[in-house]
Order: structure tokens, then C-alpha cells, then sequence
């Protein structure tokens, strides 16, 4: 890309976050904070993902589990021993890590279809866990948080609080994903995701590599999962560890435009508002109509976009330009 | 444990597998031959279910004579999806082809809960009542073992389906030209096979096949508009486990699965009986990602290109 | 001609909108958030309707103090979705009263925003304990908490059971069994805790996936158990399954369900002559009893009419007889003596009410535990009785005081 350009969107980028973070200021009402806060998680989240899936290539569709661990991880830390969620979700990103890498020595010889399958079963094995180890999780009752708002509990009272916290979990990913792309680990991924066999030829550590990709990829979505802890105050296993949250989280990243930090954050403002809408505007008219619009809403893009739409978009612009 | 209760287990166990095999049969010949993880194969599962039943409710048909029907339009409901929704992905990237079958399967889970509602539904059959008791067999130190009628009737038409195809695909033509384009895709264009009409039929096939289940499980199982999530899980079990492409693959995976799951259910406790199949799973992909049949080295084989 | 007719047709049309506003702004709005879609929409839709035939109800005889009531709904199939409509129906529709949410884990979820918002919820049928355990002062829950519903079906056990097996209450053998939901496992540890406390002897607990295919292997490894009675909380699905497959594998032992499975008339339809006998705690099916007030059992028999009419004949499911009874309280008593939405004036009234079992709806008194109690907003009188499947019916048939008919 040439320069100018290059610069062009840095400052659009700049921008935009600047307006991102100055808007909620003049937002008074709680439901579109609301929005906000769940464009901001999922923004995370999905960025988190997009880490493995897309820059690495591995689509994985076992994330909940590691969102899981985040919110179980801090919130019972919290519960039972007094750890401030602060320190909590490092505990939890820590966890979640290791077992990530765990799931990446065993699954990572596995390509494509056959890693989603893996990482699915994974997944799910993790749910039944939080299903049924009850003196840990107490199962599918959950665990409510108390209703104590303190900056050392990350509990507020208000819902201005929350969107700057879940800004700041933005920017973090957001910062973590433009690092990755601009360093050696990020061309090693690219260059695996490209053509396996040329990077190893070319002495790239693949393997060593990915599991970086993982351990970052599952530390941040854990950090989420605290996150989602701390604003909903309760968890449970259809909250924090259900299948639709994996595929959700990477088809937010895959409709936006894997591979750049871009996709993900696209993928969730654009998303989470339209799922917000269906639902409150159809939910209740004729139940499962804003299911079957965001379902032709996937199909159509993955059809007609299939780069999704940042990519999409990049490369009409750059067939403009020539 | 004693013997009856043992041979009770494994009864038990291999009627249950019928079942899944059967379900699966389907899907495994889809992804065998496509390279494709029809995701939606349980919400197809579950429209031929609810065909049959409304068949049995409006019309009095019997489930069993209905699956003539149901997987004729099962048939034609995969030549439609197929052109619809799968040939526009086959060049795609994997995930493409993953999420497009995902996002249809929120569409006709949905659509299904808005047109036919979220309710439960059954079909009772009083003939299936009956129990079908072996034994006592003092002799041998056997009490009564039972085996349910219903899942017996899935087991055997699992069965005979599969040998059918077995031969099928062996001895036939269009068999032969399903393996060829299966084993090596360019080869097969190179020899003139239509690889279009190939995928085309596979699909709708794998369709029908799972119209047949749809059919033989609703006097089993009831059916409501998300109960195709609940079985197509199982059912990506089972496919890996027998090898992708392998219908005696298929069919003796569902049986170990069924045998494992009734065990696991016994021994361990039914809360976690899922679990112990998906660590299996995980531990089939690592240690023999071809599975049980399967040929050895196509999991690792890469995207297929466009057909055009 | 043609031009004045079809400006008075639009000056008519536009006429019947404004009025359809200025009665919508003279009429009570009260929300409420269920899962219509997702894996609890067959329940979800049945509370619903429920509450809609109440709102029904309630506007024919002329509203509430002679408003109409209209509802706001939300859909909601997980728990953020909850909290997020509780939100959006608080901020945008300005609502200052809920009636939900059929899901315990959906409730935890909505009842934070609207205890933060300070407005008034009631939770019309999830059972879990921690809904009314956190000390919240606006929540409020009108059916029987999971806790009472396992008193109950103990109780039961230990008095009328026990003694046909010649037994004392301590030496009978009890398994329980509960789908891992929140629904089962609140049941399933009050079930626990509650034989624990009359020290029962329980043989075996084992819990399961209630979308399984197969419970084979749970039938056989209970009856290796060999208990005397079986306590299950389950939903109807499943028990239809568990019932068929312990039949046909020869486990037959007398069985304490729930209204959630083995009560629900479904059951009845799948497994006609073998479910007789059978018994569920809840919500009792069997209304006409003579010990409930006259207005009770006309309310209650004008709702299953209404039901009926609305559904193919079918009997009310028992989601739909919670759904009813928590709009019911909130319509006929609280918002009356609260002279309408505040949701202070809601809380007061709501604590303020002392009705006697039998005079309130279906066969509940209302009576809220007061702030400081363990179990804050719980309708202490929501009984759950224990009923039995008698030649098709289900009748009321534990505790003595209120039942109709005699156990089998």
C-alpha cells in the first residue's frame, strides 16, 4: 500500500477510535451504553480469536472454553478467596493460555475442517465441565456476582464505567493485534497461513510460532470472559460456555475480514446492533424471524462476500486504483 | 457386574449405535466425497422428522411407510440447497463452506420454530409397545435381555442400507465413480467424470439418506426445532471415527459410539457420558486422523478448487 | 365523490390511529421478557401464553382500575439477552414493571438491571433460590421456589410412601434423578438437602443431559441401585424417555416427577395407561377443589377455557398456569392496592398482602417473605402440592389439607 495511503488510515483509524471513545460521553440513555459495551466485548473477543483464526489461519470453534475459564477463573477467585477481578482475569488469561497451548500441541498437526472439529469437541468438553462439576461452577445454576460497585470489586454503578472499562479491553486487543501484524511473529503466521510447506522450508519455527498465536489468542478471550463477569455480575454455563458463543465469535471476525484487526471490529459493529435490533423489534412479533434474517445475513455474505467485508471492500478499492 | 447386565449394556449399546450410524450414513458419504462439513445435516435430519410427522398426524400415514416419501423430498431439498448454497462455496476457504452451512442451519432451525412452533412432538406407535424379550437363557447364566422394537427397526434398515451401499459403491458404476472423485478429484476430471453431477448427487444422496433416519427415528425420538444441534454432534463423531467417505466406516463407528455412550453412562454417570466420546474424538483425530476406514492421509489434504 | 370519500376513509383512518395512541397512552404498559426463541421456546411461549390470557382476563372485566393493560414484550434466549431487553424495555420503553422469565438463569440476568433501575420484577416460574436469595427488594416471586416444590416431594416420600413400604422414613431407599439444567439441578440439590435434613437414606443421585437420546444406561444403573422410590425432576421430554425406557427394562418403582415432566398433560398423552399413578409436584393441575374460593375456581376455570379455546382443546400446560398466576397477582392484587406502576408503591402493596391458601390464585395464598428474610420476595404460600395420575386425571392428593382425591 502506498504511504499516503498507509497514513491516510492510520489517522482514519485514530479517528474513528477518538470518536468511538468520545461518543458514549454524550450518550445518556442506558440502552445504547449498553450497545456500546457489548460492541466492546465482542469487538475483544472476536479480536481475540482473530489472532488464531485469522491471522494463523486456524479456525477454532472451541473459544468458549476459554471465555469460560476467564469468567469461572476471576469471579471464583473472587468469590472465594478475595482476589480483586484485577488481578483475577491474569490469573485467568494464565489459565486459559495453558490450556490453549495444551489444545494446540495435541490439535495443531490437524488442518482446517479437522482443527474446527477438534477444537468443537474441545469446546463442548469444557461446557459439559461447567455443566457438571458442580462444587466448582454449581452447574447451571451459575454463580451471581454481589452487588457491591467498588473500583476493587470492577464493579460500577454505573453503565458509563463499563463502556470505558470495555474500551480499554478494545484498545488493549486493538493494540495487541496491530503489534502482532507489524512484528516477525505476525509475517511467520501470515507466511504459514499462505503456504505451510514454504514457511517451514523456509525455517520458519510454525509450530512455536502458533502456539504463541494461541496463548495470546486464548490469554485475551479469558480476559473477556472476566469482563462479561464483571458487567452481567452472574455466570452460568448457557452464558459463558455455550457452542453459539464460538461460532458467533468467529463469524463476527470471518464476515468482517479475517487476517486484519479491521474484520473483527467490523464484524461487531456491524453485528451486535443489527442482532440488538432483530431481536428487540421482531423478537416477540414472530419468534425466531430475527434468527432467520441473521442466519440469510451469514449465508449471503459468505456466498457473496467471501473475504468478508473489509476484505471485500480492500479490494474493490485497490481495483479502483489500478 | 453380572452377565445379563453386561449383554443388557452392550444390547442396549449397539441399538442406540444403529441409530447414529444411521443418521450418519449420510453425512459421512457428503464429507467423503465433498470435503465438506455439512454442519446443517442435522437440521435436514430434523425436517425429514417433522415430515413424517406431520405425514403420520394429518394423514395417518405410518412413519414407515412414509419414508418413500420423505426422502424423495429430502432428495430434492438437497438438489436445491446444493445449488443454492453449496456449489457457489466448493472454491471457497474451508471456513467459508463451514459458516455458510452454519448460517443456514440458524435459518431453518428458525424457520422451523416460526412455522411449526417450539412445541414437543411425537408419533405413538402401539405396536411399538410391544417388548421383544430374549431368553432367559439359564444355560448360560442369562436373564431376559430386552430390545426395543422401535431401534431394532432403525438397526437392521442401518444395516441392509449400508451393505447396499457397501456393494454399491464396490461393484457399481456410478460407485466407482464416486470413489474415483473421491480418492483424487483432479484425476477423476481428467477422465472425464462430471465432477458437477458427482457432488450434486452425493448431496442430495447424503440428504435422502438422512431423510430415511429422519423417518425411522420419529417413532423413537421427538422432534422439535432444535434437536438437529443435539444430534449433529454425535454425528461429526461418528464420521470421523469410521473415516470420512466410509459408510461400513459410518456404520461401525455408530455401534462403538452407542456401546461407549450407554457404558459411560453406567459406569461413569450420564452427566458426563458426552464428554467421554468427545475426548475420544479428540484423541481418534491426534493418534489416527483417518479413523477406523478411512483412507490414510486425507485429512491432511487441502482446499479443493473451484469446479469452474 | 370518489375524492371525499377517500378523504374521509383517511380522515377515519388517521382518526382510529390517534385514538389507538391516546388509548395507548391511557393504558397500564407493563413488560415482559421470555425466551420465545432458542432452547427454552417451548416453555417460554407456554408462560406467555399464560400471561397474555391473564392480560386478556384482566381487560374485558375492565382493566386495572379501569385501565387497560398492555404488554411490552422482549425476547431473550440467554442470559446477557435478558438483561440487555431489561435494559432496553427500562431506558427506552420506560417501563417500570416486568413480569418474567420463565428461566432461572435468564431471571439472575434481568433482575440485576431491574434491581439496579429499581423496578418491579416478578419471576413467575424459575425456581432457582438465588434469584430471591441476593436480598434484592423489588424482586419478587410468585410460584414456589425449587426449595418448597423438594419439601414436598420428600415429605411426600417419607409420609405416604414410607409407611406402604412398611418402613420408617430413615430406612427408605430414595434415588434422585435431575436434568442438568438450572431448573433440575435447583430441584435436584433441594431434593438432596432436604432427605439429608430428614436423614433419608439416599442410594443414588445422578444427573443427565435432558437433549440426551438414551437413558438406558441411567435405568440400569439405578436399578442396580434397587431404591425404593424414585424422585425426579425433569422435563417432559426426557421423562417421557426415562419412563419409556425404564418400563421396557423392567425398573418400576413409584415415581415422584414434577409438573415440569412427569405432571404436564404430554406425558399423560405419550404414555396413556402407564403413567397412572404416577406422581408430580408443582403446580396443581386439578382446580375444581372445593377448599379454593369461589372466585379462584371461576378465574381459574375461565383461564382453562380461554386456553383451550386457543390451543385445540388442549389442557393448559403447567408453564401456562405459572405464567397466569404471576400476572394474576400482579393484576387483581398488587397493582389495585399499589393504585398503579410505581414501583415503590408495587413493593409495599406486594409486601403488604396476606392471603390465605386457596384465596389467591389457582391454589396459592400471597404472601411475600419480607426484606431481611433468606428468601426475600417468595411467595411462602405457592404451594406445591403432590398430584397423581388417577384414570387419566391428575389429582390433588398431598398435603391432606388441600388434596381431592386419596394417593394409590
Amino acid at each position: 500500500m502506498k504511504p499516503s495511503n498507509s497514513r491516510r488510515l492510520a489517522f482514519g483509524l485514530i479517528a474513528a477510535l477518538i470518536a468511538l471513545g468520545a461518543a458514549p460521553l454524550f450518550i445518556r440513555n442506558d440502552f445504547y451504553l449498553d450497545g456500546f459495551i457489548l460492541v466492546f466485548l465482542w469487538a475483544s473477543f472476536s479480536g481475540a480469536w482473530n489472532i488464531l483464526g485469522g491471522y494463523a489461519g486456524m479456525v477454532s470453534l472451541g473459544h468458549n472454553a476459554f471465555f469460560a475459564i476467564g469468567a469461572y477463573t476471576s469471579t471464583l477467585l473472587f468469590l472465594r478467596l478475595g482476589v480483586t477481578p484485577w488481578l483475577g482475569m491474569f490469573a485467568g488469561g494464565l489459565l486459559a493460555a495453558a490450556v490453549g497451548v495444551i489444545l494446540g500441541i495435541v490439535c495443531f498437526r490437524l488442518r482446517s475442517h479437522y482443527f474446527a472439529l477438534a477444537t468443537l469437541a474441545f469446546g463442548q468438553v469444557v461446557h459439559i465441565l461447567t455443566m457438571n462439576w458442580r462444587g466448582l461452577t454449581q452447574g447451571a445454576e451459575g454463580i451471581a456476582l454481589p452487588i457491591e460497585p467498588s473500583l476493587a470489586h470492577m464493579i460500577f454503578a454505573s453503565k458509563l464505567a463499563y463502556v470505558y472499562l470495555g474500551f480499554g479491553l478494545f484498545l488493549v486487543v486493538l493494540a495487541t493485534a496491530i503489534a502482532i501484524e507489524r512484528s516477525r511473529l505476525g509475517y511467520f503466521l501470515t507466511a504459514f497461513r499462505e503456504n505451510e510447506d514454504a514457511a517451514r522450508a523456509l525455517g520458519v519455527k510454525t509450530g512455536q510460532v502458533r502456539l504463541i498465536a494461541m496463548a495470546i489468542s486464548a490469554f485475551l478471550s479469558a480476559i473477556a470472559g472476566t469482563f462479561y463477569a464483571q458487567y452481567v455480575v452472574y455466570i452460568d454455563p448457557s452464558g459463558v460456555s455455550r457452542l453459539q458463543l464460538s461460532v458467533q465469535v468467529a463469524l463476527f471476525a470471518i464476515v468482517g475480514g479475517l487476517g486484519t484487526f479491521n474484520g473483527p471490529v467490523i464484524g461487531a459493529c456491524i453485528f451486535v446492533p443489527i442482532t440488538i435490533a432483530l431481536r428487540s423489534y421482531l423478537g416477540t412479533t414472530a419468534p425466531g424471524l430475527h434468527m432467520i434474517i441473521y442466519g440469510l445475513i451469514l449465508v449471503l455474505t459468505m456466498l457473496y462476500m467471501p473475504k468478508g467485508l473489509y476484505g471485500t471492500i480492500r479490494a474493490r478499492m485497490k481495483a479502483r486504483s489500478q | 457386574m453380572d452377565l445379563t447386565l453386561f449383554v443388557q449394556l452392550l444390547i442396549s449399546g449397539l441399538l442406540l449405535g444403529g441409530v447414529y450410524a444411521l443418521s450418519s450414513i449420510g453425512l459421512t458419504l457428503i464429507f467423503g466425497v465433498m470435503k465438506i462439513v455439512n454442519f446443517a445435516h442435522g437440521e435436514f435430519l430434523m425436517i425429514a422428522m417433522y415430515l413424517s410427522f406431520w405425514l403420520h398426524h394429518l394423514l395417518q400415514v405410518d412413519p414407515y411407510l412414509s419414508i418413500v416419501v420423505v426422502a424423495i423430498a429430502l432428495f430434492g431439498l438437497g438438489l436445491f440447497t446444493f445449488r443454492i448454497a453449496v456449489r457457489p462455496t466448493l472454491g471457497a476457504p474451508h471456513l467459508n463452506q463451514i459458516f455458510v452451512m452454519v448460517g443456514l442451519s440458524i435459518v431453518i432451525e428458525n424457520a422451523a420454530l416460526l412455522w411449526w412452533s417450539a412445541d414437543f412432538r411425537t408419533v405413538s406407535l402401539d405396536y411399538l409397545r410391544a417388548q421383544i424379550v430374549l431368553g432367559p437363557w439359564p444355560g448360560l447364566g442369562l436373564e431376559e435381555i430386552i430390545v426395543n422394537p422401535g431401534r431394532l427397526i432403525a438397526f437392521l434398515v442401518g444395516l441392509s442400507i449400508s451393505v447396499a451401499f457397501y456393494f454399491f459403491l464396490k461393484l457399481s458404476y456410478s460407485g466407482k465413480v464416486i470413489r474415483a472423485t473421491s480418492q483424487d478429484r483432479s484425476a477423476a476430471l481428467l477422465m472425464g467424470i462430471d465432477i458437477d453431477k458427482v457432488y450434486k448427487l452425493t448431496f442430495a444422496g447424503g440428504l435422502m439418506l438422512v431423510g430415511v433416519a429422519g423417518a425411522l427415528m420419529i417413532p423413537m425420538f421427538t422432534v422439535h426445532p432444535f434437536v438437529g444441534f443435539e444430534f449433529v454432534l454425535v454425528m461429526f463423531v461418528v464420521v470421523v471415527f469410521g473415516g470420512m467417505g466410509s459408510v461400513v466406516g459410518a456404520v461401525m463407528a455408530g455401534l462403538f459410539i452407542g456401546v461407549i455412550e450407554v457404558f459411560s453412562d453406567f459406569l461413569i454417570g450420564p452427566d458426563s457420558k458426552q464428554a467421554v466420546y468427545f475426548l475420544l474424538f479428540i484423541a481418534v483425530l491426534v493418534l489416527k486422523p483417518s479413523g477406523l476406514f478411512g483412507i490414510k492421509g486425507e485429512e491432511e489434504v487441502e482446499r479443493i478448487e473451484a469446479i469452474e | 365523490m370518489k375524492a371525499t370519500g377517500a378523504v374521509l376513509t383517511v380522515l377515519m383512518v388517521v382518526g382510529i390511529a390517534l385514538g389507538q395512541i391516546a388509548a395507548a397512552d391511557e393504558a397500564w404498559r407493563i413488560g415482559t421478557i421470555l425466551p420465545l426463541t432458542g432452547p427454552q421456546a417451548k416453555n417460554g411461549t407456554k408462560n406467555f401464553d399464560g400471561i397474555k390470557i391473564a392480560t386478556d382476563m384482566i381487560n374485558e372485566a375492565g382493566g386495572v382500575l379501569g385501565k387497560k393493560v398492555v404488554l411490552i414484550s422482549a425476547d431473550a434466549s440467554e442470559p446477557q439477552a435478558a438483561a440487555s431487553e431489561a435494559n432496553r424495555l427500562i431506558t427506552n420503553e420506560k417501563i417500570t414493571a416486568i413480569i418474567g422469565t420463565q428461566s432461572s438463569s435468564l431471571s439472575m440476568a434481568a433482575t440485576v438491571v431491574a434491581e439496579q433501575n429499581k423496578v418491579f420484577y416478578i419471576e413467575n416460574e424459575g425456581v432457582s433460590g438465588q434469584i430471591t436469595g441476593r436480598g434484592f427488594k423489588y424482586t419478587f416471586r410468585t410460584t414456589f421456589s425449587g426449595d418448597m416444590m423438594a419439601a414436598q416431594m420428600v415429605d411426600y416420600a417419607a409420609q405416604v410412601l414410607a409407611p406402604k413400604f412398611k418402613k420408617t422414613a430413615k430406612e427408605l431407599k430414595l434415588a434422585i434423578i435431575h436434568e442438568d439444567g438450572g431448573f433440575g439441578t435447583s430441584t435436584g440439590t433441594a431434593l438432596q438437602k432436604h432427605a439429608k435434613t430428614l436423614e433419608m437414606n439416599v442410594v443414588a443421585v445422578e444427573t443427565y443431559s435432558a437433549k440426551t437420546a438414551d437413558l438406558s444406561g441411567l435405568v440400569l444403573k439405578l436399578k442396580q441401585a434397587k431404591p425404593d422410590v424414585l424422585l425426579a425432576a425433569q422435563y417432559i421430554n426426557d421423562a417421557i424417555l426415562f419412563h419409556r425406557q425404564a418400563a421396557e427394562l423392567r425398573f418400576i418403582v413409584p415415581v415422584i416427577g414434577t409438573t415440569a415432566g412427569q405432571g404436564n398433560p404430554d406425558f399423560y398423552n405419550a404414555l396413556t395407561k402407564d403413567a397412572e399413578g404416577i406422581l408430580a409436584g408443582g403446580i396443581p393441575a386439578e382446580i375444581s377443589i372445593e377448599r379454593l374460593g369461589a372466585e379462584q375456581k371461576a378465574d381459574a376455570g375461565d383461564f382453562v377455557k380461554r386456553y383451550q379455546a386457543s390451543h385445540n382443546g388442549e389442557y393448559p400446560n403447567p408453564t401456562s398456569f405459572v405464567g397466569f398466576a404471576g400476572a394474576w397477582i400482579l393484576y387483581k392484587y398488587i397493582m389495585p392496592k399499589a393504585g398503579g406502576l410505581d414501583p415503590e408503591k408495587l413493593r409495599e402493596a406486594a409486601l403488604s398482602l396476606n392471603i390465605p391458601p386457596g384465596k389467591g390464585v389457582l391454589n396459592w395464598g400471597i404472601k411475600f417473605s419480607p426484606p431481611g428474610a433468606p428468601d426475600a420476595g417468595q411467595n411462602v404460600t405457592a404451594s406445591a402440592g403432590i398430584s397423581q395420575w388417577q384414570s387419566g386425571k391428575l389429582k390433588l392428593v398431598f398435603p391432606k389439607e388441600i388434596a381431592t382425591a386419596e394417593a394409590k
